[in-house]
């Protein structure tokens, strides 16, 4: 059920087998939830962390009346709400972008793993890391780049994010999520959004079809965006 | 809640609404359009451009030409000389 969690975790570090054993342990069960379901609210407790097995997820912070604003969005593999473990209630919504799947850790299980597993430990601090340097940058995104170079910053964030668990065929991958949803990622308006895809369409760099992101030229795609994946850091190594 | 189409027409051409989206009624799809052209001409304007002509049409399934929204009609602009 995890296995896409442990390919994300391999391609920055080693986890060896006794690792590997204690992480499949630590999964209690698993939750199916249908689209647009928030499966953790903002300021309830919480003692329990979701692992995304399958589906698209995201962080939301919602200010009322329709104006809110995504976060990050979250891919299989992805540990949606390991902070909440220090944290003990999120200042923000979990919500389902689409059916998911989950694989649910109590707290209890990382509590043994902080005084049990050191290295493991180090590897999750390394997560909520991750996740920090992909929040700066989507404030970067929201708060400096145009709508053109936001969108193609995210469409090239995601290729990598899906790549490194399997999740792209030639130059393609599912991102089922309606205008809306993508505006609220971006910080524009449905239309504008409407607007850039057709603009970066028509220039032959990428599509948005279907509830599907098929690069054309990942390179220009780059170049728009002026994206340096060194913040989602790709290195394998001891952490 | 009805689904409406916000199909923008400006100075790089057409660009269709094949999603569409919920309002509770016409003068909330109204209203959205607005909030829409505002947002296209912010970022416009910040590339040193503000070319006002355009629309969106608001479409649903039964009707093509429900309402028009001209940009004109979601900003107020005041130039030079004009008294405000």
């Amino acid at each position: 059920m995890i296995d896409k969690h442990l390919l994300k975790l391999r391609a920055r570090d080693v986890i060896s087998a006794e690792e590997e054993a204690f992480i499949r342990g630590g999964v209690s069960g698993s939750a199916k939830v249908p689209r647009d379901t928030v499966v953790v609210r903002a300021f309830d407790p919480i003692h329990t962390s979701n692992i995304l097995v399958s589906g698209i997820a995201c962080r939301l912070k919602d200010l009322g009346n329709g104006r809110r604003q995504i976060t990050e969005l979250h891919v299989p593999g992805d540990f949606t709400d390991v902070h909440g473990f220090s944290l003990k209630y999120l200042d923000h919504d979990i919500l389902a972008l689409t059916d998911c799947q989950f694989a649910l850790v109590p707290h209890a299980h990382l509590q043994e793993m902080t005084e049990r597993h050191a290295h493991l430990t180090r590897v999750y601090w390394f997560g909520t890391n991750l996740d920090a340097a992909i929040h700066r940058e989507w404030a970067l995104s929201l708060g400096r780049r145009d709508a053109t170079a936001r969108m193609a910053h995210l469409f090239c964030e995601l290729y990598v994010r899906l790549e490194l668990v399997g999740l792209v065929r030639q130059g393609a991958y599912d991102l089922p999520l309606t205008q809306v949803e993508l505006s609220d990622c971006l910080g524009i308006t449905p239309v504008h959004t409407n607007r850039t895809l057709q603009q970066l369409r028509s220039e032959g760099v990428v599509e948005f079809r279907s509830g599907q992101v098929i690069v054309h030229d990942l390179a220009a795609l780059e170049a728009v965006a002026g994206f340096d994946p060194r913040y989602l850091y790709l290195q394998r190594m001891q952490r | 809640m009805p689904r409406f189409y916000l199909h923008l027409e400006n100075r790089v051409g057409l660009t269709r609404d094949h999603d569409g989206q919920e309002f509770p009624d016409l003068a909330a799809a109204r209203t959205a359009a607005a909030a829409n052209i505002r947002d296209i001409l912010a970022e416009e304007v910040k590339h040193g451009r503000l070319d006002m002509r355009g629309l969106i049409r608001i479409a649903d399934a039964q009707d093509p030409q429900l309402s028009v929204v001209p940009f004109a009609e979601a900003l107020a602009v005041t130039l030079e000389g004009e008294s405000g």
